[in-house]
């Protein structure tokens, strides 16, 4: 009887620990896929226009913030269009209106704009641009898309990795607004509310957090006019905020839509590997088209 | 609410009411205004709208059971008609701000019919048809910016099918099924910003399959039964779109569920699902939008072109029975979900979209339970 009621439990153990391990990691699970924040491949992080608001006819230059860890980056293509050619992924351009051996005027129809490093982006926005458009049309202005490409260099199409293509686009706001949007300035990167170098690596504390971000310049966060849809104009102050990435560690970003949320600094856990060195970025947008960056190399003792 | 009217032994009404309503009443709060609220670069303007009113669902129905043969369970007719109407009352902001009228009724008409014929004795055939409609989702009743006029959904449903009785204590039945859907409700594509009409009914859907069902009765200490679904379920948002599958469409469903009497008052019983995985859309890349800081998603394949894995649970559960004179305590240990983590229920991607994992159901319980009857 013993004998018999042991086997029983033996059985009924045997099935518990069974149901506990049967395909229980045959899936990947959402705690698996990697943060946002975590630069671990190539990254377009920030494109700034200068200026970000532009006149018609204006000309306007371009850069951008492009993490490449692993340094496969080898060109990186620039294309403008206009807001009817512009999707959810940008521009479209018809590649295959291209020659074989494209010239630089070629490029240029297509609505390429640079082809780094051998051209700077540059665009000018048609003086025709806001014809027929209504003083308040005018003033608000309409968004032009640039598309920025960053790639390895193409040497056989038929076995690129297309997954080493990074691309992003952002909006170009072409107006003739009273008061135009500038880009902020990053004065500096900030670790616990202090500026530190950019020029050489800041020293971390293995696994301790810290709070990091960055301090802008006092002209950067602008004033100015706004027509809302009432017809009433309003006077409004930026209020630009960060982005952090990091290519290690653990990040927890703070900022968010709320005038009382911290906007322009996150926590950062420094990994907890001994004499780790890497890379922490910070995106700022001053949320009418305005970016600016910083980079700050790091290690860890 | 429903009622037996016995006319005679070969006719019987049955009509009846069924009636939902209540009020409602809602707030929303945009820091963008409606306009403007897909542009990253939009300056905030807040926007706050209030809805309330009321919502009526009286519906009312009438069937007759007609055995029209001598030998009354031999032939069952079951012609039937339903009513069901909607009935809305607008109030609020939202609606002061656009020319919806302040009340919308609308109304659908199913007629429909059922027969049961038992060709020989242990043969029974079976068949149905009829309309049925149903009135749009709550939020689809209400414009954005301009007048929403919704007509019912509608599907036509027919089968045919036959239920045969093997032994007197085994059946097993077949039933084919059809059903045609139109004036589907979908999200107007051409919507772009308040002020445009955001839902219309013209969408179409199909649906077509089959099921087969064994049965075993309580006979010999033994119980159970098995069945299979095989189906597709497909819809368009437009005539001239393409068919593709509908969110839930699945192929494969297979349940068993047996049990067994065993000595000393104990109950085996154990319980088998596959179910194939829902359609999903699959993503395996995206393009970063600067502005928004987030990533829009390439899809790679056609809408609901992809599947989940499929659904398989596994449980088991032993029962102790002690029956008292004027109750009953049972006592249970269940094993549910014995196979763990293996039944994905959506899809979450990387924010990227570059890579994807799964949210997952109920992981594998093990429970003991107690359960009392007290018989009056």
């Amino acid at each position: 009887m013993i004998r018999a009621r042991n086997a029983v439990l033996a059985a009924a153990a045997a099935t518990l620990l069974a149901g506990c391990v049967i395909n229980s990691n045959k899936f990947p699970r959402p705690r698996d896929l990697p943060p946002n924040w975590l630069v671990d491949r190539l990254r377009v992080l920030a494109v700034a226009p200068e200026p970000p608001e532009a006149t018609p006819g204006q000309q306007v230059s371009f850069s951008a913030l492009i993490a490449d860890p692993d340094q496969v980056v080898q060109q990186v293509v620039w294309v403008a269009c206009p807001p009817t050619q512009s999707g959810d992924f940008g521009c479209n351009p018809d590649l295959s209106q291209l020659p074989d051996n494209p010239t630089p005027e070629d490029l240029q129809a297509l609505g390429v704009i640079g082809l780094q490093p051998l051209y700077q982006p540059v665009y000018t926005p048609p003086s025709d641009l806001l014809d027929g458009l209504d003083p308040i049309a005018i003033n608000e202005g309409v968004e032009v898309t640039i598309q920025v490409v960053a790639m390895p260099a193409i040497t056989d199409t038929a076995s690129f990795d297309y997954n080493q293509v990074e691309a992003a686009f952002k909006r170009l706001v072409v107006s003739e607004a009273a008061t135009p949007n500038h880009n902020p300035v990053v004065a500096s990167f900030t670790v616990e509310g202090e500026p530190v170098s950019p020029d050489q690596a800041y020293i971390f504390d293995a696994g301790v957090t810290y709070h990091v971000g960055v301090r802008l310049t006092d002209d950067s966060v602008e004033h100015y006019r706004y027509l809302n849809s009432d017809g009433a104009w309003e006077d409004r102050t930026e209020e630009p905020f960060v982005t952090l990435y990091a290519s290690d560690g653990d990040m927890a970003e703070q900022y968010g839509l709320y005038a009382d949320s911290p906007l322009l600094e996150g926590r950062w856990t420094a990994p907890s590997g001994f004499r780790e060195s890497g890379t922490l970025y910070a995106a700022v947008r001053d949320r009418r088209g305005g970016m600016a960056w910083a980079v700050q190399p790091y290690t860890v003792r | 609410m429903e009622l037996d009217w016995e006319l005679s032994p070969a006719v019987t009404l049955v009509p009846g009411i069924d009636f939902l309503g209540g009020f409602y009443n809602f707030g929303f709060d945009s820091p963008f205004s409606f306009d403007s609220a897909s542009d990253p670069l939009a300056e905030r303007q807040p926007v706050a709208v209030t809805g309330r009113g009321t919502a009526w669902a009286p519906d009312a129905y009438v069937k007759a059971l007609l055995r029209p043969l001598k030998d009354r369970d031999r032939l069952l007719i079951t012609p039937g008609i339903r009513v069901s109407s909607v009935y809305y009352t607008f109030g609020g902001s939202l609606f002061d701000l656009q020319a919806q009228a302040p009340s919308w009724a609308q109304a659908g008409f199913d007629p429909r019919i059922a027969t049961r014929f038992a060709l020989f004795e242990k043969f029974t055939l079976k068949a149905s048809t009829g309309l049925y409609t149903q009135p749009p989702q709550p939020y689809q009743s209400f414009g954005f910016g301009t007048d929403v006029k919704l007509e019912f959904e509608r599907s036509w449903s027919s089968s045919l099918g036959f239920e045969h009785q093997i032994t007197p204590s085994i059946q097993w039945s077949l039933e084919g099924f059809y059903r045609k859907m139109d004036d589907l409700v979908v999200f107007n594509p051409a919507f772009q910003a308040y002020g445009d009409v955001n839902w219309l009914n013209s969408g179409q859907g199909r649906a077509y399959g089959l099921e087969v069902i064994l049965r075993q009765a309580p006979v010999n200490h033994f119980f159970g039964w098995i069945s299979y679904t095989l189906s597709r379920s497909e819809r368009k948002d437009a005539p001239t779109d393409n068919w593709y599958l509908f969110d839930f469409d699945q192929t494969h469903i297979l349940s068993a569920q047996a049990g067994y009497e065993l000595p000393w008052g104990l109950d085996a019983s154990g319980q088998v699902q596959y179910v194939t995985g829902n359609p999903t859309s699959l993503y395996n890349a995206g393009v970063y939008d600067v502005d928004s800081n987030s990533y829009n998603p390439f899809r790679i394949g056609p809408y609901n072109g992809d599947r989940l894995p499929p659904y398989f649970q596994v449980s088991v559960r032993v029962d102790k029975l002690w029956t008292f004179k004027v109750w009953q305590l049972d006592t249970y240990f269940e094993l549910l979900n014995v196979v763990r983590g293996v039944n994905p229920e959506f899809t979450q991607y990387a924010y990227d979209y570059s890579q994807h994992a799964f949210v997952r159901g109920l992981p594998f319980i093990p429970n003991i339970g107690i359960e009392a009857r007290f018989f009056p």
